[in-house]
């Protein structure tokens, strides 16, 4: 705390500290615990080396951590609607819960500290903003762009947007092949202009015939600088390929690829991998190419790598030498960031720096890391925005929203009032729990910790606020309840100075549309779980509730010293 | 955080049949040329030009804003302008729905597509094409006949590609923007 105190900026002078909610995806706590549990044969059914779990938390991986908290923590995560888990002394699960705990397992065997250490906003890999998130409803998990994984849906230029046939994305070296070249001073998108003889006007686009050259709109360069000029002004980027290819370096380069690809095939490293990687690289220097070629000489020892021959010898470049000792100016050099966008030939002088066809970009697909169902998926076209799947967990989860917030100040109760929405479309039940083992231990008292969100409707969209009660005057103990949305009150009274950020477990029980392998296993947990609870309607056939336990840390801006 | 209620002076602002805030404080030129789409807000010292038309043509439709639209003060909303085959000419703009644009922003862009967050102080070049679902961040240039693809935010000058939207933003900025018509209320007294 006393380096947390240090790195704050007094108040005023450092920068402003937004209140945010954040939502904790389990892919981040490392531990082999939370991988196993994580893997699709342990995610539906109970593992049966799996005993109670009390007897579980001891053999749990984070063994530095509070073990009462822990024990806390899996208690409060029973999907019990009536249970309202305020008191550290819970009884034990009954074992019928005991699967659904397996579920979160990795979820619960994090304490409330380290939930609290991670929902920094510095720290990304941590907690997310829900609309970062995905939710995978097979495994009924948070997962975030780290636990998903990419697959490539189609490439695209992203400056004229024609799809690209994946077969001949290798062959064009991931660039477009049609007129999009980027400028390789500013690197803007350059334009395909005529010069119109009689008059000397530059008109863009269809013009009578002549030559035609590149310029940029934002630098002024001009392709006639360094002599490029067309014929006709289509199929640019195959004229300038075919110069782009003859450059020694890049044959240098396709030479040493043809070379070491033989032993990546024999070796049977990931088929296609390496030589994939090497496409997309593109380092085709010379200079880089030296050390590639020294490397594989080193190799050759051990892995029997034949001893390559560059087909070009590189003398001592003394010339270039010479010429940058008498450089006077820094604007006759080209900067770094040109010479990196040069892959052919990175050359110092920037009379030869070359338009560089625009670099394809790719639309994803997502896939849940553990049962690899697709979280995402995008229209095939590349214009296109939308989706065939779209598991985003802002369309699944509830919203939680900051309605209400008091100045903070230290030892001082300050009343905060949280917004769930709900966007789905039956009713939804949340209850929430204070993960109490944080440092530094804010005092917070949550006013209405098990509550209902009214169900998503699409008529609300057209008659808001008709639906609002006032706040406050509700017979139950919520703040506020509109169309889809309860709002609940928080009194917080930060402990001390600093950012004030809390870890909140969020249990989330909802209707679900019952899955074939949820059959034998989920369906008697379930049917308890709805006993428990007397406003809930009776479920229908298809529907089965499910519940989700997940962490949120919620930042509430910073606590003041006093009032000042 | 939710977004703020903003109150305006009732005087200040004229509300149309289909929902539309418009300053009066506002300069809009061709009144006859633009569509606003309904429930779009044109802030106080905005700027629409739909004065500047094709020549030579009749009736023609300038600019086309969508529904839930936000002009912020002081941007300028310009169609875009070339000199082809010799002629100076004007093209028409269309801007899409759940479009944001900031303070003192201005747009000569050809096209904007739905669910565009464009930042403060920004230069939309001519005949630019703003896709769908992107952001471009505060003191931006877009190079005028750029192309910002789908999901990306643009920074800086000119403006490149830095960031991707997440696959939720379609539903953000729809919120957003529905949020903010909402709690754009006439001030009581």
């Amino acid at each position: 705390m006393a380096t947390m105190l240090a790195l704050n900026a007094p108040p005023g002078q450092g920068p402003v500290i937004q209140p945010f909610v954040h939502y904790r995806c389990l892919c981040s706590s490392p531990g082999p615990s939370a991988t196993a549990s994580r893997t699709p044969s342990t995610t539906r059914t109970a593992t049966p080396t799996r005993t109670h779990p009390e007897a579980g938390t001891p053999t749990r991986d984070d063994d530095n951590r509070d073990m009462d908290i822990d024990q806390t923590m899996s208690e409060t995560a029973t999907p019990s609607a009536d249970v309202i888990p305020t008191s550290a002394a819970l009884t034990l699960a009954s074992a019928l819960h005991q699967h659904q705990q397996e579920q979160h397992d990795s979820a619960r065997s994090k304490t409330a500290a380290e939930v609290y250490a991670s929902g920094n906003n510095s720290d990304p890999h941590g907690s997310h903003s829900l609309s970062r998130l995905y939710f995978c409803d097979s495994c009924d998990e948070i997962r975030c762009p780290k636990c998903t994984q990419d697959e490539i849906v189609c490439y695209y230029c992203p400056n004229c947007l024609f799809d690209v046939p994946t077969a001949s994305v290798k062959s064009e070296k991931h660039k477009c092949s049609r007129n999009c070249f980027e400028c390789p001073i500013c690197q803007s998108t350059l334009a395909v202009v005529s010069e119109d003889p009689d008059t000397g006007v530059y008109t863009a686009g269809v013009a009578p015939p002549g030559k035609y050259h590149l310029a940029c709109n934002i630098c002024q360069w001009n392709s006639q600088e360094i002599g490029m000029t067309f014929e006709k002004p289509t199929g640019l980027a195959v004229q300038l390929q075919k110069t782009e290819d003859s450059l020694p370096d890049v044959k240098e380069f396709d030479r040493l690829k043809d070379h070491l690809e033989k032993y990546f095939r024999v070796h049977s490293l990931k088929p296609g991998l390496p030589s994939s990687l090497l496409t997309s690289i593109q380092s085709g220097t010379l200079q880089s190419l030296r050390y590639v070629s020294s490397s594989s000489h080193k190799a050759q020892q051990s892995d029997d790598i034949a001893h390559y021959t560059p087909a070009v010898q590189v003398m001592e470049d003394t010339e270039n030498l010479e010429k940058l000792m008498s450089i006077t100016s820094l604007s006759e050099t080209a900067t770094m960031k040109q010479r990196l966008k040069q892959l052919q030939n990175q050359t110092y002088s920037t009379q030869r720096l070359q338009p560089q066809r625009i670099h394809l970009r790719i639309k994803k697909s997502r896939r849940c890391r553990s049962c690899r169902h697709i979280l995402v998926k995008p229209e095939q076209k590349a214009q296109a925005i939308g989706f065939k799947i779209n598991l985003i967990a802002l369309s699944q989860l509830p919203n939680i929203t900051i309605a209400g917030l008091q100045p903070m100040i230290v030892q001082t109760v300050s009343r905060v009032i949280l917004r769930f929405t709900n966007p789905r479309h039956e009713e939804a039940h949340v209850s929430l729990r204070y993960g109490d083992g944080a440092i530094p231990n804010h005092g917070v008292v949550i006013h209405s910790p098990s509550f209902t969100v009214s169900p998503f409707n699409v008529v609300w969209e057209y008659e808001v606020g008709t639906m609002v009660t006032a706040p406050g005057a509700l017979q139950e103990d919520v703040y506020e309840r509109t169309a889809n949305s309860t709002s609940i009150a928080l009194d917080i009274t930060p402990a001390a100075a600093g950012e004030v950020k809390i870890p909140l477990l969020v249990t989330f029980t909802f209707k679900a549309h019952k899955l074939q392998s949820d059959t034998e296993s989920s369906v008697l947990p379930t049917q308890l779980v709805v006993s428990g609870s007397k406003d809930h309607p009776a479920p229908e056939i298809e529907l089965i509730d499910k519940t989700v336990a997940f962490w949120t840390v919620i930042g509430f801006g910073e606590a003041l010293p006093t009032f000042s | 955080m939710d977004l703020p209620i903003v109150n305006y002076s009732k005087s200040e602002y004229i509300e149309t049949d289909t929902g539309n805030k418009v300053s009066r404080k506002s300069v809009i030129c061709g009144s006859q040329n633009i569509i606003l789409g309904g429930k779009t807000i044109l802030q106080t010292g905005s700027v629409i030009r739909g004065d500047l038309r094709r020549t030579g043509v009749g009736h023609a439709v300038v600019v086309s804003v969508g529904r839930y639209c936000f002009l912020s003060q002081g941007c300028v909303i310009r169609p875009p302008s070339k000199t082809y085959k010799g002629v100076f000419s004007y093209y028409p703009m269309k801007i899409g729905d759940h479009v944001t644009i900031g303070e003192g922003t201005i747009v000569q862009a050809a096209t904007i597509g739905s669910f565009v967050s464009i930042g403060k102080n920004c230069v939309i070049g001519r005949f630019a094409i703003i896709k769908d679902c992107c952001r471009i961040e505060d003191n931006t240039v877009i190079p005028p006949n750029s192309v910002v693809p789908s999901f990306s935010v643009y920074k800086g000058s000119p403006g490149v590609l830095v960031d991707e939207l997440p696959e939720s933003i379609q539903d953000i900025y729809e919120a957003r923007t529905k949020d903010r018509y909402v709690k754009f209320i006439p001030s009581v007294n």
